[in-house]
């Protein structure tokens, strides 16, 4: 491949004199309008990217990062104006370009790799052809000698079977691998840089993993700059030599991966390490931080830190002037007026922080649940034939990945779906679907759903959303309705003010907390939790992890709590099922899991985690191929197709049995419990383990 | 939108960007506006259409047949010396009357059908959808012909025979964004707090279903006077003395090649009126659907 | 390909059922005309050629005394041989002079149709390339003017320019007689006669699939596939018709194949507006004399072709769209 470079002559000055970085932003504003309001969604953006460096941008939603992006590919929506500043590729100043030189470069020395890989590939083209047209666009190649080069893309990409796969249209293949697709297509010219805006976001863990692992391993064949555009931290931290935090459309702080992790020098960078749980911790655990406020009106902006509001730190000046950069170290940088904070450690320390001492009584028990839901190619098993059972104030976690049928156990119990065989007992009483329940029985059971903008109907006030639960089952009487909304509201720290809004004008994480507040209204025994911070951002789900642990100690009920974070789970619950393919692999409490021995899945799950944590050694292994689909029957161990200490005939043969590790800690494993628990862990804390 | 000289047309596209979504803005009232002014305004004509005509419209003037618009008749007098203007007016009545209650029927059964269709599903869903799919394998036009031809041409062999007709049509649009609604969580939410079929329909289910009900509603009410007109000018629509706007233009068609005004007098009125309805509908459907959402614009 | 039989099969037993539904609502729905068909041939044209024959015998050779069900049945599997009745006021056998009809019928219905295809698909994709331009604006005014106008004044207002003003065409079509005419005939004499009523009865189908069109194209030019092939650096010509159309049509098919049903329907403002000799003009004579074997057979026969067309698209679509299995 020629490398042709800028060829005028200050150009070349300029090359021959300083190395030119591959991506230089500087200065940059980017304002959308909307109407006559103008909101300064970016301002002041300035970094470089060096060839082959990964540069990851961190924001949480609402930062302005992908707009940061789009700015680089030229491709802002059309309402947003780049206001001033220089964005420069390889010295060029990408802003003074025709359309006809962008299309030159686009795909061919820069390219993108987006987020949501299904919507991004065109369904009605073959995968293959999609990845061809680019070479077809910009080497002129003629169409067999593309296909060619297409399927040898396909496979340097670590798709099966690359020849076939090239044939198929996008909604036959699996997410990880239209995701791997579209990294062919970025990769298949061999660009300068590579712009990804959140590759992973919606993948499963340990697809994640791979594709991680993927991006590294064609960072270094091809030596292309990476402009990677996460909210994950966890990922910059496996993935990126330098990172940038964003917030509010500015850049708050900059600096090298490893040292930004180990001493982070901007509060809100202090504030988002602290928000995650952790996922190597000691037995105590701590409250999480929550950042508490929200992002600023940016149509309304004030001279001032942009991140004072709801900074823990801010003094006088904060409010008065807005900072700019320092130095806080060797390629470090932060726009802060300080850079030593004597952090009080005023986090209350709970002695347990997962629910005080679950009762010996089951509250709820499944038997030999079955859910199956005809398709047209059969019968498909959501939910095999598996047990398990809640105890009265016990916090349950069900963990798993996306299709392991965690939230059809979930719908089952709450009785939103029939179950095909087995049954469901409650206090020892069998009960099926909820229209056929009592009415003393429904409000014993409640859910908090997933989605924040799905969850509360959007023609109803929140008094609407709460007193109706309290009319249906006549919790209060009607006198006293509107004031038991409000302690309600107040419960979950909202104010009387919110009951007279709608559904539209509140955030997601407040649209949680109603739906927290609506399933505590009929004062229930048991709560079912479908993910509900999933698709939160990180500051807003430390909020509602706290809430749901403080109301769970208050009122000493059940949760069912879905998720598929493992940091989360390990926080919150006191059990967790591991769950594959609508089966059960291990049980135990959170620490049995963390702990060898474990099931080969468990093992997975957690060495896929990007963890944050500094001096943490993880152990690296991989699943291959895809998760089978529940459709047609798997003899034998469900993981056998995967599992990476497959032994034998025995796996594919014959479904294996729950051992006992100890009492509550059980995995259904056909490798002998001693080979289990000889395992090295795959977390260690400060030493490097090289398998 | 070329980005040549972004610092010089910076400025210049801020400005036009600006206005740009000013007049857009604007644009969409003015639909709603014209729309609403138009729709009222045959409304209030169709109301009070026999108090305000100039002339009544079954009165003969021997003495002024087939005469060009005047100033004691505005729009001119047909071959029975009839004032035009008058009998445009009071048709105005005959076709609102079908149309609207044919559309309210139609909306009224859409609803139900539509709405239960989605919530209950499966089973239930797959019949009702059925039997829906054959009666749209009726053109509107042949239905309608056939139920009127057949039980004789009257208002409410024609209101019932639209309704009908259109009642296939609003319930499969009702039950496609229904199915939207159905799967959403509150909807579980509600199943699970305990509400009954009947309050999750309608209490839960509906609200959100009226932005999309009245936009179809809108819509559906301008074909049905287009529909009205045509029965009516293929000599389906009420029989005479009502009078009638296309029965009107069918019959001095003959005519069209000395006076022509007969003819296009009430043709006018019903483009009139279906425009009218349509930016009605338009400005509605601008203002209840518009997606919230900002998405990325092809730089094409 | 191999699931591509049994699809088509399943889909021809679907169209089986409906049409067996919409004979029966047809035959249903006449079964409600006040009076029975005896009453009406003696005491309309038909009275002087009974002669001696009894009412009660001219019953039975309808076959009226059979129970209903019986009567449906004799007239459906009549169908089914092409037999559609013999029609009381001409006395004569319906099949011939509705498949006459219906072929002059489809001399109108079949350029409309092509018009509606290349007008409507042509004129959405410009508007959506160009949304928000004055190119859009007026393309889209255009198409809810058209959508507002009835196809009697839009007929009207053609015969009253080009016939009474211009006089470039006959005002009345009721000379026409296909049947000296060959093929080559009728195409030369197509633009002097045939043009306007095709126009006609293919406005406001044009003005349906361009705005589907236009509507169907910017949602997909929203798209994130779309932004995909713009960032790869796809030229914007390919990019709107070679990835964002595959996909955009598939919304305008159903709309084009709609309106062809409604086109077919349509023709019977159209012949009113032209005095054209097709079947549209044949059910509304039948329908004056409450000729119900003739209703029947036109409605029947008008009804099927629309459930065809859509059929049509149907299978179409499937074939167009890799994403839907044959269910």
């Amino acid at each position: 491949m020629k490398n042709e470079n800028s060829t005028s002559p200050e150009d070349t000055a300029r090359n021959a004199s300083t190395k030119t970085p591959v991506l230089s932003v500087s200065g940059v504003d980017i304002t959308y309008y909307s109407g006559a309001v103008k909101f300064p969604a970016i301002r002041d953006i300035s970094f470089e990217i060096g060839a082959g460096e990964a540069f990851g941008l961190v924001g949480e939603s609402g930062s302005g990062k992908s707009t940061v992006a789009y700015a680089v590919m030229q491709y802002l929506a059309s309402n947003g104006e780049i206001d001033s500043g220089d964005i420069a590729f390889s010295g060029a100043n990408l802003m003074k370009m025709s359309r006809k030189e962008l299309l030159g470069l686009r795909g061919l020395k820069i390219s993108m790799v987006p987020q949501d890989p299904l919507t991004s590939l065109n369904p009605s083209h073959r995968v293959g052809d999609q990845v061809a047209e680019i070479l077809k666009i910009h080497y002129k190649l003629n169409r067999d000698e593309a296909h060619k080069r297409a399927v040898a893309m396909l496979g340097q990409v670590h798709l099966p079977a690359p020849e076939l796969t090239a044939l198929k249209y996008p909604h036959q293949i699996s997410g990880g691998q239209q995701q791997r697709v579209l990294i062919a297509m970025a990769f298949c010219t061999n660009p300068e840089l590579l712009i990804m805006d959140e590759p992973t976001t919606g993948l499963d863990v340990t697809t994640q993993a791979r594709i991680l692992d993927l991006i590294r391993e064609m960072k270094l064949k091809h030596k292309t700059a990476i402009l990677y555009i996460t909210h994950d931290l966890g990922v910059v931290k496996n993935l990126c030599d330098r990172v940038a935090i964003i917030y509010a459309g500015e850049i708050v702080e900059e600096g090298d991966v490893a040292s930004l992790f180990k001493s982070p020098a901007h509060p809100y960078t202090q504030g988002l390490l602290k928000c995650i749980p952790k996922t190597y911790t000691h037995k105590t655990q701590k409250k999480l931080d929550a950042i508490e406020g929200f992002l600023p009106n940016l149509a309304d902006l004030k001279p001032a830190c942009i991140f004072a509001p709801r900074c823990t730190f801010a003094q006088e000046q904060c409010h008065q002037q807005a900072p700019s950069f320092i130095a806080c170290g060797e390629n470090r940088r932060t726009k802060c007026y300080f850079t030593e904070f004597d952090a009080p450690d005023d986090a209350e320390e709970y002695e347990n922080l997962r629910a005080s001492s679950p009762s010996k009584r089951v509250l709820v028990k499944a038997d030999r649940l079955k859910k199956v839901y005809p398709t047209k190619r059969g019968d498909l098993r959501a939910v095999d034939d598996t047990s398990f059972e809640c105890k009265r104030g016990e916090i349950l976690g069900i963990v798993g990945e996306s299709g392991c049928g965690k939230t059809t156990m979930a719908r089952c119990i709450v009785g939103l779906e029939d179950v095909s065989d087995g049954e469901i007992s409650y206090d020892g009483n069998k009960i099926g679907m909820v229209r056929k329940r009592s009415k003393e029985m429904r409000r014993k059971i409640q859910m908090v759903f997933q989605n924040p903008e799905a969850t509360l109907n959007p023609q109803k006030t929140i008094e609407e959303i709460i007193t109706r639960p309290l009319a249906l089952y006549k919790i209060v009487p009607k006198a006293k309705r509107h004031q038991k909304a409000v302690e309600l509201l107040e419960t979950v720290n909202l104010t009387e003010r919110y009951l007279s809004r709608y559904p539209h004008e509140i955030s997601g994480g407040e649209k949680q907390r109603v739906g927290i507040a609506r399933a505590f209204a009929t004062e229930p025994e048991l709560i079912i939790l479908d993910e509900p911070i999933s698709s939160l951002d990180v500051s807003v789900q430390a909020g509602i992890l706290n809430l749901l642990i403080d109301l769970q100690r208050k009122h000493h009920i059940a949760y069912i709590f879905i998720g598929h974070n493992l940091s989360v789970i390990r926080h919150l619950c006191n059990r967790v099922m591991v769950v594959y393919v609508g089966r059960i692999c291990e049980v135990g409490t959170p620490d049995d899991l963390f702990e060898p021995p474990y099931h080969p899945y468990t093992e997975a799950l957690l060495s896929a985690i990007p963890v944050v944590e500094p001096n943490i050694e993880q152990k690296e292994i991989r699943l291959q191929g895809i998760m089978p689909n529940a459709i047609d029957p798997i003899p034998g161990c469900a993981f056998h197709t995967r599992c990476p200490r497959k032994i034998g005939d025995v796996c594919e043969k014959n479904a294996p049995a729950e051992v006992e590790v100890k009492p509550g800690h059980h995995i259904a494993c056909h490798i002998p419990l001693e080979e289990l628990a000889a395992v090295n862990p795959v977390f260690k804390y400060g030493r490097r383990y090289v398998f | 939108m070329s980005k040549n000289d972004s610092t010089q047309s910076g400025f210049k596209e801020t400005i036009s960007g600006f206005l740009k979504n000013r007049l857009s803005k604007i644009n969409f009232t003015a639909n709603l506006i014209i729309g609403v002014v138009l729709l009222l305004g045959f409304v209030f004509i169709g109301i009070f259409a026999p108090y305000i005509t100039p002339h009544d419209s079954e009165e003969m003037y021997y003495e002024h047949l087939k005469e060009m618009p005047s100033a004691e008749f505005l729009l001119g007098t047909d071959r029975y010396g009839r004032d035009i203007l008058s009998r445009v007016m009071m048709g105005t009545r005959t076709t609102l009357l079908i149309a609207s209650t044919s559309t309210l029927i139609a909306l009224f059964l859409g609803i139900i059908f539509g709405a239960t269709s989605a919530y209950f599903g499966g089973r239930t869903d797959n019949i009702m959808m059925r039997i829906n799919d054959i009666f749209m394998s009726f053109p509107t036009l042949i239905f309608a012909m056939l139920v009127i031809g057949v039980l004789g041409p009257s208002m409410v062999n024609g209101i019932i025979a639209i309704g009908i007709i259109y009642a296939p049509r609003v319930t499969r649009v009702v039950r496609s964004q229904a199915l939207n609604i159905v799967h959403m969580e509150y909807i579980d939410a509600a199943k699970v707090g305990g509400e009954s079929s009947f309050y999750i329909i309608f209490r839960e289910m509906l609200p959100n279903l009226w932005p999309t009900i009245i936009v179809e509603g809108s819509i559906r009410l301008g074909y049905a006077i287009l529909l009205t007109a045509g029965l009516g000018y293929i000599g389906l629509g009420p029989p005479p003395p009502t009078p009638d706007w296309g029965l009107m233009a069918y019959s001095e068609r003959t005519y069209m090649f000395e006076t022509p005004w007969p003819v296009f007098a009430p043709c006018l009125a019903i483009v009139i009126a279906v425009i009218g309805v349509n930016l009605f509908g338009e400005g509605l459907k601008d203002i209840l659907l518009a997606k919230g959402s900002r998405k990325k614009e092809a730089k094409v | 390909m191999k699931d591509f039989i049994p699809f088509i099969i399943k889909r021809l037993g679907a169209t089986a059922i409906t049409l067996i539904a919409i004979s029966m609502i047809i035959f249903g729905v006449c079964q409600l005309m006040p009076g029975d068909a005896v009453d009406m041939m003696l005491g309309g044209i038909a009275l002087q050629s009974l002669g001696e024959t009894t009412i009660d015998e001219l019953r039975k050779e309808l076959g009226l005394h059979l129970p209903v069900y019986q009567q449906y049945f004799n007239w459906a599997v009549g169908l089914l041989h092409g037999d559609l009745g013999t029609s009381y006021i001409m006395k004569a056998p319906i099949a011939p002079l509705v498949i006459d009809r219906l072929k002059t019928s489809l001399l109108l219905a079949f350029p409309a149709s092509l018009m509606m295809i290349v007008f409507g698909l042509s004129l959405g994709i410009l508007s959506a390339v160009k949304e928000k331009t004055w190119i859009d604006q007026g393309i889209s005014f255009v198409s809810l003017s058209m959508l507002s106008v009835p196809a009697f004044l839009t007929g009207s207002l053609f015969i009253y320019i080009f016939s009474v003003k211009l006089n470039w065409i006959p005002a009345a079509f009721n000379a026409l007689d296909m049947d000296g005419m060959g093929m080559f005939k009728i195409l030369a004499s197509y633009f002097g006669i045939l043009l306007f009523p095709s126009l006609t009865l293919a406005f406001e189908s044009i003005a349906y699939v361009n705005r589907q069109t236009r509507a169907s194209m910017i949602e997909e030019l929203k798209t994130n596939y779309v932004r995909t092939a713009v960032l790869k650096g796809v030229p914007p010509r390919d990019v709107v018709l070679h990835h964002a159309l595959r996909n955009g049509l598939l919304p305008a098919i159903t709309v084009i194949a709609f309106n062809i049903g409604q086109i077919i329907a349509g023709t019977v403002i159209i012949e009113v507006v032209f005095s054209y000799p097709g079947i549209g003009n044949l059910m509304i004579m039948a329908l004056k004399f409450r000729d119900v074997p003739l209703i029947m057979a036109t409605m029947i026969v008008i009804s099927s072709a629309y459930v065809f067309a859509n059929i049509a698209a149907d299978i179409l679509y499937t074939q167009l769209n890799p994403r839907i299995k044959y269910a």
